[in-house]
């Protein structure tokens, strides 16, 4: 994670605001049926019991479950896998594969939630990720070489997608 | 018929609730969910119930109701207001375990009557409020949350399914330590910001479940009043309104049943015309 930003379930507000009206019921990890979220620990008092992802533990699969459930709205009721706004997530061509020439891998693509919008095959070969990816860390966590991080919204640049909403 | 002593139905409520709130990450975890959240948010089956005070700081801080929270938080008020803060005798585990302790500190002698005031909720009320203006002027998040004793409760058991240990824990075996030592229970009556607004509403709801005590009934001597002796929260229900901090517990009720029966639960107030000494006042016997 960059910055200390934490990756936030889908629908989650901006981080100021998400911090403002997390109640740390930790209803969303509960609910979660991939066991995607768990509370942060730690001595941080302003973080501390707030919802987070780790994609390489476990990536957020967009079932989209845990934003109805937020009971304060930190997690906007979104429903749409393509507003989960997340984040988004940075191919590193150097370590894949596929750019490398050594073999054709495909992974990440293959299973993209949001596949050939937030995940496309340039060429029909080399994997790109665009503006509509959200940041799930499905790509993440499949990918063998770890060529792919997943960057929370906090983290990114402004104008770097992140499916914002 | 003697009647079961309210004390053996309210340990039984007290320990269910506490078994239930450490399953609900486990049956969460297997799929069931009917019931989810932990005590700062509760939702089951869709009904939500909330702690009043962790709603009033999102609120405060994002500037805006947070709906389903703040139904939560107006359905526990509501409960208070009718039943006044049972959940801080019937549902909050550390409220539980502070009574463990507190017996444990009566068995080693360190329960010494009068030693502390009578009054706290003006205490009490004075931490939340302030709690609740920083956390509102600055926009901060829920910081009075970390102090919430029952959340600490639920989310031990949050975080043990993670496999994590969540830090200010630690807090709950200190606190109970050191009432053990003062041999008072000390959180519940100065510090908990969680429980004052049920308290308030128990104070200001005149229609409200309260304690009604007849003094001519009264048959303990001085120095032996056995409700003073039995209240674990150190306070005399012997009064015309029932003390603001008392809890509906009966421990009180419990004990004077042996004796001369001047203590009831009724359904408003004497404050409201009902007379503190009318036991046979037909606002109903509970
Ligand atoms: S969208 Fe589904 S998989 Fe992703 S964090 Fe929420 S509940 Fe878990
Ligand atoms: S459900 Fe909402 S309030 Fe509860 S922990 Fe998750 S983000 Fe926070
Ligand atoms: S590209 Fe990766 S992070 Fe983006 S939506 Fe697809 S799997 Fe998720
Ligand atoms: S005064 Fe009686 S009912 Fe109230 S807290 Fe004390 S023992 Fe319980």
């Amino acid at each position: 994670m960059s910055d200390g930003h934490l990756l936030r379930p889908p629908g989650a507000r901006d981080e100021a605001e998400f911090l403002r009206r997390c109640l740390q019921c930790g209803r969303c990890a509960q609910l979660c049926p991939f066991g995607s979220i768990f509370l942060e620990a730690g001595f941080d008092p302003r973080t501390c019991g707030t919802p987070r992802i780790d994609p390489r533990r476990t990536p957020c699969w967009l079932c989209m479950r845990c934003p109805p459930a937020c009971p304060t709205g930190a997690l906007r009721p979104v429903t749409e896998m393509a507003k989960a706004g997340m984040g988004r997530a940075w191919l590193d061509k150097a370590r894949c594969s596929t750019y490398e020439g050594s073999i054709l891998c495909k992974t990440c693509h293959e299973k993209c939630p949001l596949r050939n919008t937030a995940l496309i095959m340039d060429l029909g070969m080399f994997p790109v990720v665009t503006d509509a990816c959200v940041g799930c860390g499905v790509c993440e966590s499949v990918c063998p070489r770890q060529a792919i991080v997943t960057l929370p919204r906090a983290a990114l640049p402004p104008g770097a997608g992140g499916g914002t909403p | 018929m003697t009647r079961p002593p309210l004390r053996a139905v309210r340990r039984a409520v007290q320990i269910g609730v506490a078994l239930v709130m450490a399953a609900v990450p486990l049956a969460n975890a297997a799929g069931v969910n009917w019931i989810s959240g932990n005590f700062l948010a509760l939702d089951i089956l869709g009904l939500p119930l909330g702690d009043p005070l962790a709603a009033a700081q999102v609120a405060a801080s994002a500037r805006g109701i947070a709906w389903p929270a703040a139904l939560g938080a107006g359905l526990a008020m509501g409960l208070a207001l009718v039943l006044g803060p049972v959940f801080c005798a019937y549902a909050c585990p550390y409220g539980l375990f502070s009574e463990w302790a507190h017996g444990l500190a009566r068995r080693l002698g360190r329960v010494r009557p009068g030693r502390f005031p009578q009054n706290g909720l003006a205490g009490r009320a004075v931490l939340a409020g302030a709690g609740l203006a920083v956390v509102g002027l600055w926009g901060l998040p829920p910081l009075v949350n970390l102090v919430s004793m029952p959340a600490a409760y639920s989310r031990l058991w949050q975080y043990a399914l993670a496999g994590a240990l969540w830090l200010p824990l630690l807090a709950v075996p200190a606190v109970l330590c050191v009432e053990v030592l003062a041999g008072a229970r000390l959180w519940c009556r100065f510090v908990c910001p969680q429980s004052v607004a049920l308290a308030l509403a128990h104070r200001l709801a005149p229609w409200g479940l309260g304690l009604a005590y007849a003094g001519k009934r009264c048959t303990c001597p001085p120095g032996a009043r056995r409700c003073l002796a039995a209240c674990s929260l150190g306070l005399d229900p012997r009064r015309k309104a029932p003390p603001a901090a008392c809890t509906n517990c009966g421990d009180c009720l419990d004990a004077c049943r042996q004796a001369g029966r001047a203590l009831r639960f009724r359904l408003g107030r004497p404050a409201t015309g009902l007379s503190a000494t009318d036991s046979t006042s037909p606002a109903g016997r509970l």
